[in-house]
């Protein structure tokens, strides 16, 4: 932990992570309004403006914003503008939207938000009118505990079919390996799309969720497990599994309390660097609309706006959610270089 | 009485798709608390016909048969020997480093196993038993150690304290101070004595080292090639070594004084290619012409004193 800290990336991607599934965790208190919550007269408002100076040209110590005045120009386009009669600061600690806190307890002080006639858009409104932070932040939610999720199943079946196989060799790797060369066959994406496409389109959010981190896992087992299988071809040779051998352990408890936890400074490498690609894949499923369904938002369904390029053109904050898609996959990144760095001094590089 | 006695031992191991035999009717026995040295060179089969004792060799790749094992004089099916594993047979191996779980540390794998021999709570008391069998007096410190952070010594001395833990009858020690300093293998050599004269245990021990095996061992098997060629009482051996190879390996101990150091010429003989005659005919400075040959039986010279060599007879 402490040579995490000393490495200079590594410590940059651990504080992204920390801050980006703080967000995830306290989504309700952090995320000025509910995911829900939509002013439909503000659709595709622009970022809010935040000021200092009032139009008298005095320094307010606390930042303010202005209403939105939204009126349509010759081509009937909306315009929006702000409302200088009246200053709204803003404020934390403000009661809003109701939420519950971790998902318990009933709550509605958000961190920070402004009086609630005015509306405090700090990343712009999507088509909706809705907060397009507020609806980041929550999309969070999703798309950072799918990645954690799918990635645990993932290893958990990538161990027991890599150490199986690798332990036992013989007819039992050569079945087990076919297994997983057949899974691999299939280009990922596209048995993505499959496996999806064989469940109805319309179904509750929660099964959804469920069911592409079941997919996704699926999908990402049979690489890993064929690593695994690798390294203990070549940790069954080694002495000590020979020593617990003679001492009459059972196969099964030389499997998991011996040889597996000895893949674990690979192991704990390849869970990192994968995240990325599961985070990703949510992403590209929400994205062509086989996802996590509207109103609850994960990264990817956010960024689907934002596939006509006139909407990008006229309202280019809509893409803001593939900047947090690109940070958390980054930080996921540089993490597992870090953590590479340390567990395996051989190839260190710096 | 006999604590194993295991007759026509032939263990094969598969290259590509044949199956080269690498020890051919091996006999071997052991009294109760009794020492008996196993010596040869690399690769004469040592090792491997002692793991065979609980089918240790790896699956697949190996063949074992035998004629006769038995435990006490009582006969023991093949399926069972797995079984003997850790409850009556136990090891030691060269390196006693690599043989301790580097993820772990020495706390958690000597409860491990105390957990198998004994099949009881396992409380510090006994823990600390062990540790003080094999004198190893910091035991704080060697059981919150990791297996990198001790020494050799150290490290062999767990390594026995592991065996002794899984409370087997018969331990086998692999050439456990080839890779420790020349300074305190006699240490470990007095540990094992040690063991035997207070529990009573039976040792294989291995080496290659023959005045260690002189040292320690009340019988002597030498090895060559996958068979014996002479077995004795270890004081009869080291007065009058009767085989060519014996007497060879014995020449090539370094001595005080002596500048030059020997080396028995030739290389051991390929398994696939076995010489027709006796096996050390090829290296053999007395060979006849017989050696080419026949294949030498094993008989008996003295009483106690078996050979495998046409010398003595003619």
């Amino acid at each position: 932990m402490k040579e995490l800290f000393r490495h200079r990336r590594g410590l940059i991607a651990v504080i992204i992570l920390f801050f980006l599934y703080l967000g995830a965790i306290f989504a309700g208190f952090i995320s000025p309004y509910h995911y829900r919550s939509e002013k439909r007269i503000l659709s595709y408002a622009p970022p809010s403006k935040i000021n200092f100076f009032d139009s008298k040209g005095d320094f307010h110590f606390r930042p303010f914003i202005y209403k939105y005045k939204m009126s349509l120009d010759q081509n009937r386009r909306r315009v929006y503008e702000e409302d200088k009669s009246r200053a709204y600061p803003i404020e934390l600690f403000i009661r809003g939207d109701n939420y519950k806190l971790l998902g318990l307890f009933p709550a509605d002080i958000h961190l920070f938000g402004v009086a609630a006639e005015a509306k405090l858009y700090l990343f712009g409104a999507d088509s909706r009118g809705r907060d397009l932070l507020s609806r980041i932040i929550y999309g969070g939610r999703v798309s950072l505990s799918i990645g954690l999720i799918a990635v645990v199943i993932t290893f958990f079946i990538g161990l027991i079919v890599g150490g199986t196989a690798g332990y036992f060799g013989g007819k039992i790797d050569n079945i087990l390996m076919r297994l997983c060369e057949m899974v691999m066959l299939v280009p990922g994406f596209y048995l993505l799309l499959a496996l999806r496409s064989s469940f109805p389109p319309e179904i509750g959010t929660v099964k959804i969720y469920f069911l592409i981190i079941t997919i996704l896992s699926f999908i990402g087992w049979a690489s890993l497990a064929r690593v695994i299988r690798g390294i203990v071809l070549g940790l069954r040779e080694k002495e000590y599994i020979l020593a617990a051998r003679s001492v009459g352990l059972s196969s099964f408890k030389i499997i998991t309390k011996h040889i597996l936890p000895n893949t674990s400074s690979y192991t704990i490498i390849a869970l990192t660097l994968s995240i990325p690609s599961y985070i990703l894949g949510e992403s590209a499923l929400s994205l062509l609309g086989l996802g996590i369904q509207d109103p609850v938002p994960s990264w990817g369904n956010l960024l689907k706006d934002a596939m006509a390029i006139v909407q990008i053109k006229l309202h280019p904050w809509i893409l803001i959610p593939g900047l947090f898609i690109f940070l958390a996959v980054v930080a996921f990144n540089m993490l597992g270089d870090a953590l590479r760095d340390i567990y395996d001094p051989k190839r260190k590089i710096i | 009485m006999k604590s194993l006695e295991i007759k026509g031992l032939n263990i094969d191991f598969k290259k590509r798709n044949s199956f080269i035999s690498v020890v051919q009717g091996l006999d071997l026995d052991i009294l109760e608390s009794e020492i008996v040295g196993i010596a040869g060179e690399s690769g004469s089969g040592k090792t491997v016909s002692t793991l065979a004792l609980a089918d240790l060799l790896p699956e697949g790749n190996s063949r074992i048969s035998y004629k006769s094992y038995k435990i006490k004089s009582n006969n023991v099916d093949r399926k069972q020997i797995p079984y003997f594993r850790g409850r009556l047979i136990s090891y030691i191996f060269q390196d006693p480093i690599p043989s301790l779980d580097p993820m772990f540390t020495i706390r958690y794998q000597l409860k491990e196993i105390l957990k198998v021999g004994s099949r009881k709570e396992v409380d510090d008391k006994m823990i600390d038993k062990l540790l003080l069998d094999v004198g190893l007096k910091d035991r704080e410190r060697v059981l919150s150690s990791y297996p990198h952070q001790l020494s050799g010594g150290m490290a062999q001395r767990v390594a026995i304290a592991f065996a002794l833990g899984s409370n087997s009858k018969i331990l086998v020690a692999d050439e456990p101070t080839t890779a420790l300093d020349a300074h305190i293998k006699k240490g470990i050599l007095d540990l094992l004595k040690k063991i035997r004269d207070q529990r009573g245990l039976s040792i294989f021990f291995i080496s290659h080292d023959l005045e260690q095996t002189f040292y320690i061992a009340d019988r002597v098997y030498i090895f060559y090639a996958g068979s014996v060629v002479e077995y004795a009482k270890s004081s009869v051996i080291k007065e009058k070594p009767l085989h060519p190879y014996t007497r060879a390996l014995l020449d090539c101990i370094p001595k005080r004084g002596v500048d030059e150091l020997k080396q028995i010429r030739g290389k051991s003989p390929d398994f696939g290619d076995l010489p027709k005659g006796c096996l050390f005919y090829p290296r053999c400075t007395f060979a006849m012409d017989i050696c080419q040959k026949k294949r030498p039986p094993l008989i008996e010279v003295k009483k106690g004193h078996f050979l495998r060599c046409f010398k003595e007879k003619i």
